[in-house]
């Protein structure tokens, strides 16, 4: 600074690691456009830009992920989070159907929602548009073209391979299957890869921001994909299955560069990583051998993990036994898990309060030696309840008790609430939406809807954490399905 | 430490020197320097008198004058927490309508400002420099921030094809 230079003080003149706290300011856009500006920048705000990466089923989407990145030796070593959104894209059968279905043209989120929309789609910079022809079809149709093409391509691909092993694929969807075939490679080069989410189902995903980039080039987001035949044509199972077993698989792998210590997956129906189990099974029994095999190539993904984060929507009678048990072993692998939000719940659940007795996953867990925060969404039996949380008394800290059911027979909140002070020695409880079965008046109900009074929902967790000695009356509030006469 | 008797001079108040790179002596109020985490430590180191001027060997008079503007401007500031570290204070980029007019400064200034508070330790001006950088990137395209700050285009034309291509997809969040 003192010296007198030749030239002025610049930007670019500032030592790197006070152009790193410049770069952790700017938002997506600027961040992008400054990595266009020269080598220097394109260097140092690779890391920010690509710490996490995000991918979808859609080729374009995969061949980004596989050659800019993972076969980039220097990107490659940046990332540390994989987010895989694994919903199926739908199919349309013209461009009318496509129109029809779009948000593009109606209020997404108001007049303002429409607005930004129109404002994302029409970016100066952006592929799709013809500056200065904004009106509605061009864009809706040049982004149907792209969409279909590639979705076309990945639905056909997909289907025959459901349906037998077809040695023409490869030369057929070319791109599709190079897109695959290089996936488990590419995932084996992220060598600093800590943390991945698979999300192949829910309603939260859709308002990602990952999902404006989709949406900017398709005009379209899962939300419309769900209301779609697709789903149906599929049975709302085929949640990307190929690539999230794949994922999961790699990550198991003895010659894993490095072991994944956080991990959130959400799968809805036939679990992802049995899909492949029941497309190809002949009979019952082939299922059990296959599952057992599939199951031991992927548990070790799970051996490393701190973090778990797991929800899992059944439907009654979709091999939920197989369900459970595959879930289950997974989670008795991960040992060292410290924080877990284990979500296990029917999809039809409020008709089905005797079946539900098969689908108590919690006799199957082992309990964790390391645990120190717990949310659990699950239907059980007190007893279970209550001997599952006594497996992790020595270390459990934050507990989190959300949409549980107590199944037909199966006890009673009071009876649950009663031994928690006696087991557990907790710094924090929540407790919400929980249900059970009145045998009296035949038929279920609630605590702790969002109705109840604070002060009376504090005395309880007060009892709980052994701040208050006298466990307050339960106000079995609302009930739950009411008979009509 | 003993107590100050009442008709002791304020601390706070005590005026101490700074030498400059370029030589030059200046006077301040400790209280002011002290918003400099190095200057505060080496009074420290030195003893509580600082009569002695300080040598301040990387900057110079004119941007230590700036430097001290803002001190006294936020001498009572409070002292930044731990918590403050959090990504949404981080990601703002909102800066005080006081600082947005002493940072309207050439730019070699401004990034003399920005190299002095890292020096000097001064973490809240630091970040209204950064800020200050931060919000002349935001909304421009690659070739306007090449203009504001007269960056040098060292691109062959594939490797910025590679680049754009990278980015197509990257999302932050």
């Amino acid at each position: 600074m003192s010296d007198p230079s030749p030239s002025p003080l610049q930007l670019l003149y500032l030592p790197e690691e006070l152009l790193e706290p410049i770069l952790f300011l700017l938002d997506l856009e600027a961040l992008k456009a400054v990595r266009r500006t020269c080598r220097t920048f394109a260097r140092i705000a690779a890391p920010r830009l690509f710490r996490t990466i995000h991918i979808i089923l859609s080729t374009d989407s995969l061949e980004w992920f596989i050659n800019c990145i993972a076969f980039n030796e220097v990107l490659a070593q940046v990332v540390k989070k994989l987010v895989f959104h694994g919903q199926i894209p739908r199919k349309y059968k013209d461009r009318d159907e496509w129109e029809r279905s779009s948000h593009f043209g109606r209020p997404e989120f108001g007049l303002g929602g429409q607005a930004m929309l129109r404002n994302r789609v029409t970016q100066p910079r952006d592929p799709l548009i013809n500056p200065g022809q904004t009106s509605r079809p061009t864009h809706l149709f040049r982004a149907y073209d792209l969409f279909q093409k590639d979705i076309s391509d990945f639905h056909s691909c997909y289907k025959e391979e459901q349906t037998r092993g077809d040695s023409n694929l490869k030369t057929r969807y070319t791109r599709v299957y190079l897109a695959y075939s290089n996936f488990p490679a590419a995932i084996s080069n992220l060598t600093r890869l800590e943390s991945a989410v698979i999300t192949a189902w829910g309603t939260q995903d859709d308002t990602h921001p990952f999902w404006h980039i989709i949406r900017r080039k398709t005009a379209q987001s899962p939300r419309e994909w769900e209301t779609s035949t697709t789903t149906r044509e599929f049975g709302r199972t085929m949640e990307g299955v190929m690539a999230l077993d794949w994922l999961l698989r790699i990550c198991s792998s003895p010659n894993a560069p490095k072991k994944l210590s956080c991990l959130k997956f959400r799968t809805y129906g036939n679990a992802f990583w049995l899909q492949q189990q029941f497309w190809r099974m002949r009979s019952y029994a082939d299922v059990d051998e296959n599952i057992c095999n599939s199951l031991a190539g992927l548990q070790n993904a799970f051996t490393n993990l701190r973090s778990l984060d797991v929800s899992v929507v059944y439907g009654i009678g979709d091999f939920h036994a197989h369900i459970a048990g595959s879930l289950a072993k997974f989670l008795n692998r991960a040992q060292k898990l410290s924080k877990l939000n284990l979500a296990f719940v029917a999809w039809n659940g409020e008709g089905v309060w005797s079946s539900q007795a098969q689908c108590d996953i919690l006799p199957l867990l082992d309990g964790w030696t390391e645990i120190r925060k717990l949310k659990l969404s699950v239907s059980t039996k007190a007893t279970s309840l209550i001997a599952f949380l006594a497996k992790l008394a020595n270390t459990l800290l934050v507990l989190e008790l959300s949409e549980i059911r107590l199944i037909q027979g199966g006890g009673t909140w009071a009876d649950v609430i009663a031994s928690l002070p006696e087991i557990l020695n907790l710094e924090r409880i929540e407790l919400e939406k929980l249900w059970e079965f009145s045998e009296k008046a035949g038929k279920g109900r609630t605590l702790f809807e969002y109705w109840d009074n604070e002060e009376y929902i504090d005395s309880i967790k007060n009892f709980i954490l052994r701040r208050a000695s006298e466990c307050p009356v339960l106000v079995s509030s609302t009930p739950y399905r009411p008979t009509r006469p | 430490m003993a107590a100050a008797s009442t008709s002791a001079v304020d601390p706070a108040k005590k005026m101490i020197m700074l030498t400059t790179s370029d030589n030059i002596d200046i006077k301040v109020e400790r209280e002011v320097a002290e918003r400099s985490i190095l200057i505060k430590n080496l009074l420290e180191d030195l003893g509580s008198e600082g009569d002695e001027p300080i040598p301040i060997p990387n900057v110079n008079e004119a941007v230590m004058k700036k430097v001290l503007e803002w001190c006294e401007q936020h001498r009572k500031d409070p002292p930044a927490t731990q918590d403050d570290d959090s990504d949404s204070r981080k990601k703002s980029t909102d800066i005080d309508e006081w600082d947005q007019k002493f940072m309207q400064v050439d730019q070699e200034m401004l990034f003399e400002i920005i190299l002095a508070a890292n020096y000097l330790d001064i973490k809240a001006l630091l970040d209204v420099g950064c800020k200050t950088v931060a919000n002349m990137i935001k909304g421009k395209s690659p070739d306007e921030i090449r203009k504001t700050f007269n960056i040098q285009n060292d691109f062959t034309p594939e490797e910025e094809d590679q680049i754009r291509r990278e980015n197509e997809w990257a999302e932050d969040r």
